[in-house]
């Protein structure tokens, strides 16, 4: 039986949400913008927070912290824009962290473990500690009250 | 019909002309609708001795029935609809060709638009049927609602099956 295989050397960008460190694979990442006015509209999708306008586009703002952390952000100070996919296209939203963000580069990323939740695309092994890679896709699919259409996207 | 465009990251193709949109308040939020959607305006004052009690319990939003031109209106309180901060709505809006009528807070202005971004994909809710798209006014982002899309067709048909005899023979086949 062979044990685990790290994957190949890529680019990560480091994001704070509160007290953790997260981090998403670079290519995924738009541009790290300074927090706007948040334009909150009524809907029913749990885990969206609102829209921004950023670049003559209307984003959507998807608050990831209450589920990873297990609370809000009560407080941040820019939005990470990323390119979401959906299905065979892609949409950028923005996801609000404390700030702090880093990129590292030339990283090999562990394995997930086989208890990992589905989020969890590998781990970062940094000095200080080991930062989760999100696979965003994922996590979508695994917020409260996310349709079978976005499991459907995963496939 | 103000065309959504293709995302919310491209403007539809081409120069349309701009179409008149009436930007109305609900509970403090700027909601807007396609004028020609609208087939009348009228203060809820007005419509005082014109409504039926309709109150079925799966649609809290809904408390009365109006008929207009031989058709039944169920009358949405979009605040309560959009779980928004109670209000004293003055305002109903009679939509042209959808089956129901709005309660709102006051009319804002009238206005005018070519294009409105698609609702991002993030949202997955019932807001998807609401609502045509997103229009931005000066920076402000404002929902355009869709007018058919406010009661879906198996919400009408819910309605219908729970009329009262009495107005069950104005809701068209």
């Amino acid at each position: 039986m062979s044990g685990p295989v790290a994957t190949a050397e890529k680019a990560y960008v480091l994001l704070r949400l509160g007290e953790r460190q997260f981090a998403v694979p670079a290519e995924l990442v738009e541009e790290l913008a300074a927090a706007g006015r948040l334009e909150r509209i009524p809907h029913t999708t749990p885990q969206v927070e609102g829209v921004i306008v950023r670049r003559k586009r209307v984003l959507a703002v998807r608050d990831v912290a209450r589920m990873l952390t297990g609370r809000a952000l009560p407080l941040h100070r820019f939005y990470l824009v990323v390119r979401q996919p959906y299905g065979d296209a892609t949409e950028s939203e923005a996801i609000p962290v404390t700030g702090d963000c880093e990129l590292l580069t030339g990283m090999v990323a562990l394995p997930r473990g086989e208890r990992d939740p589905d989020y969890v695309a590998g781990w970062i092994d940094l000095s200080s500690e080991q930062v989760l890679v999100l696979d965003l896709t994922k996590l979508i699919a695994e917020a409260p009250g996310a349709p079978a259409e976005t499991a459907e996207h995963r496939a | 019909m103000i065309a959504p465009a293709a995302s919310t990251e491209a403007r539809a193709t081409g120069r349309r002309e701009p179409r008149p949109v009436i930007v109305f308040e609900v509970a403090g939020r700027a909601m807007a609708i396609p004028a020609g959607e609208v087939l009348e305006i009228r203060s809820t004052d007005s419509l005082a001795g014109e409504a039926a009690a309709f109150e079925p319990l799966e649609f809290p939003w809904i408390r009365h029935t109006i008929e207009r031109e031989g058709t039944l209106h169920y009358v949405v309180n979009l605040g309560v609809l959009f779980s928004l901060a109670r209000t004293r709505p003055t305002l109903v809006l009679f939509l042209r060709g959808a089956q129901c009528a709005l309660l709102v807070d006051r009319i804002e202005r009238m206005d005018a638009i070519s294009w409105v971004f698609a609702l991002p994909r993030a949202f997955r809710g019932s807001e998807r049927s609401w609502y045509l798209g997103l229009a931005l006014f000066d920076d402000e982002v404002v929902p355009m609602l869709n007018a058919r899309g406010i009661l879906t067709p198996e919400q009408q048909a819910q309605l219908a099956a729970r009329l009262p005899e009495t107005l069950a023979g104005t809701v068209p086949a």
